[in-house]
């Protein structure tokens, strides 16, 4: 077995060499990014490092204009969101997770919408099912929300990011993506959310936590990757670094 | 409960409609006695029932994110053509019919194709296949109408009456209405509808192939425009090259009127049938009251704006 077919087997997720341009934009630069199953890697840099896209191409948002992803032992080529959803890759985005005039429990089911048969043929959404499942994956992840009958519009950003993360962890996904998902929340919901990736990662899924952060992702993470203009410059144990060495990696870039 | 329920629809986008509905028919039968009278309400309904087909899939279709200005003229040359295969090749009139729904398929996916895949506003797209079916209409047609006079059942089904009195159309109408009824609040393919138009980078990146979902309902609008337009000339007995002509703003409007949101991802059927209702309610009244018909399309333009503003207001007053 040659040295690259053991590293993608070793890892649940191996990004080789990957490159983004956008136009002339160089957003990522022969990027490697490797994350152990049942791990939690932060995910850390300046605004504009790159640390989106390269999550964005994780989840099939995007192609990588070079460069190979191995996920779960195979090479893979995600062409749509669905491809990486269908091989159990769950993100929240920063920018583009909700439809604020879609009500909590169909936000959090749409694409996968439970169904069922009325009088054995006529396909019908099945809005008891959803409705009763969108509070569990609420209730799974210590938030209450009035109603999820309520559009989402309403909402405050906190709440917004919440139901995204519900709709993330519900799916018993392998790997689960938080790109800033506690941006716009208060200190108690963050740390729900925090308590919630350590819970994610004793159940079996692996997390990738992106965040301004560091202390957040210091109290949580295994690991830490620091990007920086598009290239990684770092890739630290936690247990082998202080948030003293990793502020400082950041500022001196 | 009861009275969050009530708070709730009162809250309803499209409570401008339901006011606008009941105001017309109170000034209209205050107007005229006969207004409400069962025949006159059934004339009404009639009036409004081909434009409401339409509707229906307009309404679909702006939620998710698209216009069609192309329904009428894909509702004058579906039935051009099932006449002249009819009439100048005798090809038996139900697979005329089928030929010409299948065109409508057709046109709804070109519609569909050119604005996903070139990434152009479909108000674009199909303002340019609206010019084009229409001069297809018009050549093959040589600008003349075409008689399409049938004994077979399939004319009386479609555009026929039920004893002397009750047109099928208005049958029609409640199915179409029914089906994109439950199309858009009560299948998984409604709630992608409502995720592509409110928000398509948030349906791609939940796994949504919105260019799958806004074809699929082109080619559904396409679909009931050509129904619409089978509807009117079975009842009729022959089809004018110029049949439908203003139905893609009527259609808009009477969406817009019920609630319909010019930027996607919001509207109910409901408050389009309501809407489509309206239309006919001014196209008889005007008729009752025997003001000049050239006033019709002055009446729904003034109830469009004013459903909007009191839909606007309610929803400033919501925050
Ligand atoms: N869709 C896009 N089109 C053009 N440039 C983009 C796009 N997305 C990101 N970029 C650019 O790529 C770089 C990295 O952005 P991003 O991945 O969002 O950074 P981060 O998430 O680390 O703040 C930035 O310079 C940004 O302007
Ligand atoms: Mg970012």
């Amino acid at each position: 077995m040659n040295m690259q077919n053991k590293v993608s087997v070793d890892n649940l997720v191996y990004m080789e060499g990957i490159s983004k341009y956008f136009g002339e934009v160089m957003a990522l630069d022969d990027v490697y990014f490797a994350i152990k199953p049942c791990e939690i890697v932060g995910l850390v840099g300046d605004n504009g490092a790159g640390k989106s896209t390269l999550i964005k191409i994780l989840s099939g948002l995007y192609p990588p204009t070079k460069g190979v992803i191995y996920f779960d032992g195979k090479k893979i080529h995600f062409s749509s969101p669905r491809d990486a959803i269908n091989a159990g890759i769950e993100t929240t985005h920063q920018d583009l997770a909700l439809v604020d005039d879609l009500e909590i429990h169909r936000n959090i089911f749409m694409g996968r919408e439970p169904k069922r048969l009325l009088a054995g043929f006529i396909p019908y959404l099945n809005k008891q099912e959803m409705i009763r499942e969108a509070e569990k994956a609420l209730g799974n992840i210590g938030i209450h929300l009035g109603s999820v009958e309520d559009i989402v519009k309403n909402l405050s950003g906190g709440e917004k990011q919440s139901v995204s993360i519900g709709r993330a962890t519900y799916f018993k996904a392998k790997l689960v993506i938080m790109d800033e998902p506690t941006a716009a929340m208060s200190l108690k919901e963050t740390k729900k959310i925090l308590e919630l990736m350590v819970r994610l990662k004793e159940t079996g899924s692996t997390v990738i936590f992106i965040s301004h952060n560091i202390h957040h992702v210091f109290s949580i993470a295994d690991r830490l990757a620091i990007l920086s203009r598009g290239k990684k410059i770092a890739d630290l144990k936690i247990s082998e670094t202080t948030e003293e060495e990793v502020s400082t990696i950041i500022m001196n870039n | 409960m009861a009275a969050l329920k009530l708070k709730k629809s009162f809250e309803m986008r499209g409570l401008g409609v339901l006011i606008a509905a009941i105001v017309l028919a109170i000034v209209f039968s205050i107007a005229n006695s006969n207004f409400l009278s069962p025949y006159n309400l059934l004339i009404t309904v009639r009036m409004a029932s081909e434009l409401g087909i339409i509707a229906a899939g307009v309404t679909l279709l702006m939620v998710a994110g698209e216009f069609d200005l192309s329904v009428g003229s894909t509702y004058a040359l579906c039935p051009m053509v099932t006449a002249i295969l009819y009439s100048n090749f005798n090809v038996p009139i139900i697979f005329a019919v089928m030929v010409g729904l299948m065109l409508a398929l057709v046109l709804g996916f070109i519609n569909g194709f050119i604005t996903t895949k070139a990434g152009i506003p479909s108000f674009i797209t199909t303002l340019g296949t609206m010019l084009i079916y229409r001069a297809l209409v018009l050549v093959i047609a040589g600008g003349m109408p075409i008689k399409i006079r049938s004994e077979a059942l399939i004319s009386d089904v479609i555009g026929g009456t039920i004893g002397d009195l009750f047109p099928v159309a208005i049958i029609w109408f409640l199915f179409f209405i029914g089906i994109s009824y439950y199309i858009l609040e009560h299948t998984a393919f409604g709630n992608k509808i409502r995720a592509t138009g409110g928000n398509k980078e948030a349906a791609i990146a939940a796994g949504i192939n919105t260019t799958r979902v806004k074809i699929i309902t082109f080619m559904f609008v396409s679909f009931l425009a050509a129904f619409a337009g089978y509807v009117q000339c079975f009842r009729l007995g022959s089809v004018a090259p110029l049949n439908g002509r203003g139905f893609e703003l009527q259609a808009i409007a009477a969406s817009v009127i019920g609630g319909t949101s010019l930027f996607g991802g919001v509207g109910t059927i409901i408050g389009t049938a309501l809407g489509v209702l309206i239309t006919g309610m001014i196209k008889n009244g005007i008729v009752l009251l025997g003001v000049s018909v050239y006033w019709q399309n002055g009446f729904l333009g003034s109830i469009l704006i004013a459903a909007v503003i009191i839909n606007v207001f309610i929803s400033k007053r919501r925050r």
